[in-house]
């Protein structure tokens, strides 16, 4: 053996394994391009991520709160009860962007006392935001008695899903715009150090300085706001607020985030993990579908390779 | 009995390409008392290690008795009698203190643990000085030097024929430790095997038969206690004499000079009350004690980090009642502090050896941008030149670093801010003789240029030779104030444990 392959070769494996996820999903993607039906194409590429918008919304938000070493279980059925009060707003003739930045301005103060119960009264996150998901679930069905609202506003649908904008569709935008936000704010501003520090490690980061509280608090506001924005998208698509449309996505969104190689236990994560976990997800799921496997099996597959990924990405 | 020893032939042992051990020979014998010295990074942790079978030797061979052994786990040297206790404790926060001693051998009847175990618990904590400490107490709720006779509880309930000491008595305060010293003495006598490693030079004085010397990984020298002065064995270690350990005497700074930290009357539920003290700009003020006598949580009062303080806490003449360290670490105020235990207070472990030192400094704007390249990253490579710093990359995990550089790490952190006051608690606590004397001239050197350092230590050398002046805290209170030439052991010692005013209940 040369002595000199061996650094080398270390490095390599150590290379890949650092991004197993990422291997995991280029082979996945190869496999649906090789067998599934005009999979490579432009067309599902930007079908995929249109799909992918919503989640990767959420999970943009998601992933400040569980790098906090929190979690937030409240976003889908946060994600249905903005788009319900969206769909409302709109029906009361509410100006299109009052109505939008209205149900922003919900959606961080839905967020800001999950925080506030999380820090100042110490309720385990798990716990605060499982009853939260609760009551939105609830207040969203509540509302108009359990009724879709449809939306007939244009310049909604345009703004979160129909429109289109130098060739690209409107979620799309949505996500490059969020993605290049939440990095910024995550990697390159103190805020995100502060998120980072007090994930890993509470204690010594308010012994620096740090109001890990207050961190804390915010990182719930971001996730309640990109919850209510993928809220609003739902509701856009469907061209109607329906009290049932986010339901159970705050699994795929943990998943997209834990995938995306943020522990669970905090301390450690990133916005472009969160995303291409998000799509990767998405493109699961789309190329089963294109396949021609049932929707019930589907979720079988997916769970399982969701499992394998996260157990070969563990630190 | 005399030829169950443990030896060690041409041993070593490599991480990565790096050796931690190189060829050692090694032995020692049953009822004798061997310690192993060396800095930080001479391969004692690494051979305690190997021999409690953690883990197992690259080359060379381990013998008990004359046979030769290879333990693939922790479990299968202790079915062999060798019980370690290691640097970090061990023990599980949420279980009673019978539990955790009685997890180590459960022995049991019917699937269910015998109720004797109890009662050999329970002698094994009497045995080592804790009467105090009731059976069913939870180990969370314990001081820190309460939870090291717990794990030493623990050690003499497995009733071990090879004992090994990594660092255990470095939260233990002079009176638990001789305590702790009683309990060794008669484990010798029963043929126990001792390996003691320690960094405090007048314990291995006072408990060991034997010392073997280690540097770099390599076995030095071995000899009994008394045949090296404390010079010469530190000469083997680091090769620099003791003198050099702590820097010259500074000159008195005058009475005169106003106080930069001004405490009066501070009282905090029933752990601290009316304390008063004063450090003056270019003052290296101590505060001494045994464990837990209120001198840590008047650190943490004048840090802002207790609720319901009350008195008075001044900072050049500001007031800093009910300011949290936010506020606190702004340059106007300029208070530092560097905590207790560099692993749970001091470090975010996930964080590079760079993000640690930063975070501190890091803006006050939340949502400006890292200032990745301004002043304070200039400031903060001088810091690591002045400090010492040993490190593979700056971007590396700071859990990568040794003990006495992550304490450096918490130094930068704070001293990148020049703060006015440096508040320090225990900062030499398991860290090497070499370290340890950077630190010492690092902060003799701050105290020249007009910082107040207030020093709280269970080191009593440390608080002699480097303090100006020590307050001596007893039951929540500054029982005594030394300074000059009333500094000295047996003075600290006194004061510590009140004789002056409890003679007669101290002594009974």
């Amino acid at each position: 053996m040369k002595p000199s392959s061996m650094p080398l070769r270390a490095s390599a494996v150590n290379f890949v394994r650092d991004r197993i996820t990422y291997v995991i999903f280029l082979a996945i993607t190869l496999y649906f391009v090789l067998f599934a039906p005009h999979f490579a194409s432009i067309s599902t590429a930007s079908a995929v991520l249109r799909i992918t918008a919503i989640v990767s919304a959420m999970a943009i938000g998601m992933t400040f709160v569980i790098i906090c070493g929190e979690i937030d279980l409240s976003v889908g059925s946060l994600a249905s009860f903005s788009g319900m009060i969206a769909a409302l707003m709109l029906d009361q003739n509410v100006p299109t962007y009052v109505a939008a930045i209205l149900v922003l301005g919900a959606g961080a103060a839905i967020g800001a006392t999950s925080g506030i119960l999380v820090t100042k009264l110490r309720i385990p996150s798990f716990l605060v935001t499982l009853g939260m998901l609760s009551i939105f679930s609830g207040l969203a069905l509540t509302i108009t008695g359990t009724r879709p609202v449809s939306i007939v506003d244009d310049d909604f649908s345009n703004l979160f899903w129909n429109g289109s904008f130098l060739g690209v569709q409107a979620p799309i935008w949505w996500t490059v715009v969020l993605t290049a936000g939440g990095y910024y704010l995550l990697h390159q501003m103190p805020y995100g150090r502060r998120v980072y520090a007090t994930g890993g490690n509470a204690v010594a980061a308010r012994f620096s300085g740090v109001r890990t509280d207050g961190v804390k608090i915010f990182a719930f506001v971001l996730s309640g706001m990109t919850a209510s924005l993928a809220g609003m998208m739902l509701a856009a698509r469907s061209t109607a607020g329906n009290p049932s449309l986010g339901a159970g996505l705050e699994l795929d969104v943990i998943a997209a985030v834990i995938i995306g190689g943020t522990s669970l236990f905090g301390g450690y994560g990133s916005i472009v993990g969160s995303v291409v976990g998000a799509i990767f997800i998405g493109i699961l799921g789309f190329g089963l579908l294109v396949l021609g496997l049932s929707t019930s099996i589907q979720e079988v597959i997916k769970g399982a390779i969701i499992i394998i990924a996260v157990s070969l990405n563990r630190r | 009995m005399a030829d169950r020893y443990v030896e060690l032939k041409s041993v070593s042992k490599s991480y990565g390409g790096v050796p931690a051990l190189t060829k050692v020979d090694f032995r020692c014998e049953p009822g004798r008392v061997h310690a192993i010295l060396g800095e930080n990074g001479a391969g004692k942790s690494t051979l305690m290690k190997l021999l409690a079978g953690v883990i197992q030797p690259d080359s060379g061979t381990i013998s008990i008795g004359g046979q030769t052994v290879r333990f693939s786990s922790p479990r299968e040297a202790a079915e062999q009698g060798t019980v370690c206790m290691f640097q970090e404790l061990s023990l599980m926060p949420h279980l009673s203190v019978g539990d955790n001693i009685v997890l180590a051998a459960p022995r049991t009847r019917m699937g269910l643990v015998e109720r004797g175990v109890y009662r050999e618990a329970r002698e094994a904590l009497d045995l080592v000085g804790a009467s105090s400490i009731p059976l069913g107490a939870r180990v969370s709720g314990l001081s820190l030097s309460e939870r090291q006779l717990v794990e030493i509880a623990k050690a003499v309930f497995r009733k071990p024929k090879l004992l090994i000491l990594d660092e255990a008595t470095s939260a233990l305060t002079s009176e638990l430790v001789e305590t702790v010293f009683g309990v060794l003495r008669m484990l010798k006598a029963q043929g126990v095997a001792i390996l003691f490693i320690s960094h405090r030079m007048h314990e291995v004085d006072a408990i060991a038969d034997r010392i073997s010397v280690f540097r770099n990984g390599r076995h030095i020298e071995t000899f009994d206690v008394g045949a090296r002065t404390t010079d010469q064995i530190v000469g083997l270690m680091i090769g620099r004499s003791l003198e050099e350990l702590f820097p010259p005497r500074r000159p008195p700074v005058p009475d005169t000079t106003p106080a930069v930290l001004d405490v009066s009357d501070v009282s905090w539920q029933s752990q601290l009350v009316n304390v008063s003290l004063a450090a003056r700009a270019g003052e290296i003020v101590g505060l001494g004690g045994l464990d837990a006598q209120g001198q840590q949580q008047i650190m943490h009062a004048v840090f802002g980090v207790l609720r319901g303080v009350t008195g008075r806490i001044e900072l050049n003449g500001k007031r800093l009642n009910g300011l949290q360290p936010p506020r606190l670490k702004q340059s106007d105020i300029g208070l530092a502090l560097v905590p207790e235990d560099r692993k749970t207070e001091g470090l975010i472990p996930s964080m590079s050896v760079a993000l640690n030192m930063r975070l501190a400094a890091l803006g006050r704007a939340p949502f400006g941008l890292l200032d990745l390249n301004g002043n304070s990253d200039a400031r903060l490579r001088q810091l690591i030149e002045r400090l010492a710093l040993t490190y593979g990359s700056l971007e590396d995990p700071v859990a990568t670093l040794s003990g006495g550089n992550q304490q450096k790490v918490v130094l930068a952190k704070w001293l990148v801010l020049s703060p006015k006051c440096l508040l320090l608690m225990d900062p030499t606590r398991g860290i090497d003789l070499g370290t340890k004397a950077q630190i010492y001239r690092l902060l003799t050197d701050l105290a020249a240029e007009g910082m107040a350092v207030i020093l709280q230590s269970t080191d009593y050398e440390e608080l002699i030779h480097l303090c100006d002046r020590v307050y001596v805290f007893y039951r929540g209170s500054v029982a005594k104030e030394l300074k000059g030439d009333q500094l000295s052991a047996d003075a600290l010692i006194a004061a510590s444990m009140n004789v002056h005013l409890h003679a007669r209940a101290q002594m009974s």
